[in-house]
């Protein structure tokens, strides 16, 4: 069930209404099925699996929480991670690695195809990792039994993408929660928007970055001088950044429907002056994830190199960040290049202050808001790219001389008339952009009403709304 | 939370989307017989004696009614299999006339039916219809006014504005002609160096061609020209049941109210691909000159019989 989809908004309402008319001391219970049936449209044996390891998961941590501090408990901590990972790895990286094996030796490879990974493992491991590693830490204390912990590990709305939440602030909200008008005026608001940039902006780019980074003789793959390139690399980051936020927007949003919050994933990213910056406000829960469970641990424990834990540590996170999202070059080269940024910029901030204390603040933000910018553009041509290969060929072609041979090129072969709505989308999404924020209501004269805003987005999908894949990016990692 | 206001936009949506799907329909759609909607929106119009041409882009853009010398119109839609043409030829073999039908065959079958926005405004005729539900193409807002060109409206105003301005293309009784497409060396040897590395051959489909000699046998009145049409040469490399092909040929021939012309090797200068399987105008031309003295001849040859009476 895509959360783009009619029917999973039928199931929205549908459960909004059931949470809406049943007593409180039922909430719970009927969250948890309605989840339980989310993923069960997907896949009931892997319903099950998960339902067996948050059985498992939240028993470790309640043992972790009542344990003593000790070797045991440590070791006892150290196999639940381990088997967690091990659990994600298997069906990651194991199972391709066994078909390559198998094609190989000359057999038919079809293990991946039989156990495709289960949707969202990566980001339900995630979720038992820092829960139990919160219970080992004992910043959460293990409270509210098994169904309301099964519900935070399969909570509908975020399982397939996230945000990831934290145990310890998701958790307490599940029996308490009562939606307000406010939080269904933003729930609204934010659903509305998400849509918008889902059909409007995603699906509309989708095309033309599909055109620039095809493979040449497996797709329709043809030749493109460096402003089509270019125009399709900056297309490529704005695509992931409208499909993936619209996925969170819509994700908070139905939480909100019902009284729950969630974590926020994105602040504005691209009015970052830098590189770390930037990983503060993109796909923030993970980036805060990979920082209190993986950068910061492993930093502890190097620290004896001096600064150079700090690099090891961020290149190390980055490298796994990257690996994360499937085992392949492109993406170690993508998360290496991040973690190499943010060293240099921590190695090099206090020489920086000295070079640019006379420079204008203002000329010093827009040249690292232009550096950040470029840098990301760049570095998402391997999160893009099938190999390395492929991102050499971008690379060259960004690096001709010819800006581009004829209108068709420009054009991505798809004509004018998509290349102007292309424009004209992103053109509206800046304008949409503002409106969209319900925290401005009382401080901007762009605020509008919600059903003002909903109505306005509505319109614009219905007319300028392409229909696409009909999946998110994200939900594919 | 108050009500009013949502019932406010509630009723303004439905408003501007029943006015948005009248007026593309009424203008971007039945007026535009340029158009794929617009194309079977003539089918369904069309009572005179006209001899129509189904398939696919190639017939869309390889079939030049205006070379042919006979009352033809190009009925091609892009991406449509004999699923798609299945559908017409039932609208067509409806009406009461007899004039002959051109259907462009392909070697290998498949079952594409191209976009459904092309069907969305005819979902209530029970022939296409069947067609959609028979490829799992029918979605349940087709069936709802205001919603049901959702994600297409891009699609049928570019086409509209196509047809009006007849920058990027001129729709000529069906015909297409794309104004930008010239001969690119890199595309058409982009498009060999896939077609060779694919399997080329005879794979047919026996329920549509069971479908196809039904529906010839049941309509003796009409003659039956399958054309196979020009493509590049590259597509015969490692041709496979050649001779199961042949024989599939003879058996459509052997019908009395069929006339099977194979153009398929037709020997054409890389110049006139635009790739493997389409036709530039020039190639075009000179097929459909060929394609319509064939027609003319067998038409000629038969002009005491009944395919010609009316």
């Amino acid at each position: 069930m895509e959360l783009q989809g009619a029917g999973y908004f039928l199931f929205l309402c549908l459960v909004v209404l059931a949470q809406a008319l049943i007593p409180s001391r039922a909430r719970v219970p009927m969250l948890l099925a309605a989840s339980c049936v989310f993923y069960a449209a997907t896949s009931v044996g892997y319903l099950l699996m998960f339902l067996v390891l948050c059985a498992i998961n939240y028993g470790a941590a309640t043992s972790l929480d009542r344990r003593e501090d000790g070797h045991a408990r440590n070791w006892f901590f150290a196999s639940v991670i381990v088997f967690d990972l091990a659990m994600l790895a298997t069906f990651k990286y194991v199972i391709q690695a066994l078909d390559a094996l198998v094609g190989y030796a000359g057999g038919h490879p079809d293990i991946a195809v039989r156990l495709a990974v289960p949707l969202g493992i990566s980001y339900f491991t995630f979720q038992m990792v820092g829960a139990v590693t919160d219970a080992y830490r004992r910043d959460w204390r293990v409270e509210g039994g098994l169904g309301r912990f099964m519900l935070f590990g399969l909570f509908f709305p975020q399982i397939t993408s996230g945000p990831i939440p934290r145990v310890e602030r998701l958790l307490p909200q599940f029996p308490v929660a009562v939606a307000t008008a406010e939080d269904r005026e933003i729930g609204l608001r934010l659903i509305a928007y998400g849509l918008f940039k889902k059909y409007v902006v995603a699906n509309r780019l989708g095309v033309y970055v599909d055109q620039i980074f095809a493979v040449p003789s497996t797709g329709a793959a043809l030749h493109y001088s460096a402003l089509p390139t270019l125009i399709g690399c900056v297309y490529n980051v704005l695509n992931l950044y409208a499909d993936f936020s619209s996925y969170v927007d819509i994700a908070i949003g139905s939480a909100r429907l019902l009284g729950i919050r969630l974590d926020p994933n994105f602040d504005r990213p691209f009015t970052s002056t830098s590189v770390s910056e930037f990983w503060r406000r993109w796909h923030m829960t993970l980036s805060f994830w990979l920082r209190d469970y993986l950068y910061m641990p492993l930093v502890i424990r190097i620290r004896g190199l001096g600064v150079s834990s700090v690099v090891v540590a961020l290149i190390t996170t980055f490298a796994i960040c990257g690996i994360w999202h499937d085992a392949t070059w492109p993406y170690l080269v993508f998360g290496v290049t991040q973690g190499l940024a943010m060293s240099l910029e921590l190695t090099s901030r206090r020489r920086r202050g000295n070079l640019f204390k006379r420079a204008p603040v203002r000329a010093v933000e827009t040249a690292g808001w232009l550096y950040t910018v470029s840098f990301f553009v760049l570095s998402e041509i391997f999160f893009r790219a099938t190999s390395l290969s492929n991102a050499g060929m971008i690379f060259s072609r960004l690096g001709e001389l010819r800006a581009f041979s004829s209108y068709g090129e420009l054009f991505a072969y798809k004509g004018p008339y998509d290349f102007c709505l292309n424009l004209l989308a992103v053109g509206i999404w800046f304008g949409v952009a503002p409106l969209a924020r319900s925290q401005s209501r009382f401080s901007t004269p762009l605020f509008v009403s919600t059903p003002l805003f909903v109505l306005i987005c509505g319109v614009l999908i219905l007319f300028l709304g392409r229909l696409g894949s009909g999946h998110f990016i994200y939900a594919g990692f | 939370m108050s009500v009013k206001p949502w019932l406010a936009v509630l009723l303004a949506f439905a408003a501007i989307a029943g006015l948005a799907d009248y007026s593309l329909t009424r203008w971007a759609i039945d007026e535009n017989p340029a158009g794929n909607a617009g194309r079977v929106y003539h089918l369904l119009r069309e009572a005179g004696d006209e001899i129509p041409i189904f398939g696919s882009s190639r017939v869309y853009h390889d079939y030049v009614p205006a070379q042919m010398g006979v009352n033809a119109y190009n009925y091609g839609l892009d991406g449509a299999s004999y699923e798609v043409t299945d559908a017409l030829l039932q609208i067509e073999l409806a009406k009461p006339k007899t004039t002959p039908i051109v259907i462009d065959l392909k070697p290998e079958a498949d079952h594409d039916i191209g976009d459904p926005a092309t069907y969305i405004p005819f979902v209530f005729d029970s022939r296409i219809r069947g067609m959609l539900v028979r490829n799992d193409a029918i979605v349940w807002r087709f069936f709802v006014p205001g919603l049901r060109y959702f994600g297409y409206y891009d699609y049928y105003l570019k086409e509209l504005v196509n047809d009006r301005a007849q920058v990027m293309r001129r729709v000529e009784r069906g015909f297409t002609y794309e104004r930008y497409w010239t001969f690119d060396r890199a595309r058409l040897d982009d498009a060999v160096t896939k077609r060779l590395r694919s399997t080329n051959g005879f794979f047919p489909d026996e329920g549509q061609d069971q479908r196809l000699i039904a529906q010839i046998r049941a309509h003796t009145e009409r003659l039956f020209f399958l054309v196979y049409s020009p493509v590049h040469a590259s597509c015969f490399t490692s041709f496979q049941n050649a001779a199961e092909f042949a024989a599939f040929k003879q058996s459509l021939a052997a019908l009395p109210n069929v006339v099977v012309l194979d153009f398929s090797r037709t020997d054409y200068p890389d110049q006139w691909f635009m790739d493997t399987n389409h036709l530039l105008y020039d190639g075009a031309v000179d097929f459909s000159r060929r394609l319509g003295e064939r027609i003319k001849a067998v038409l000629l040859a038969r002009a005491s019989s009944v395919w010609t009476s009316r």
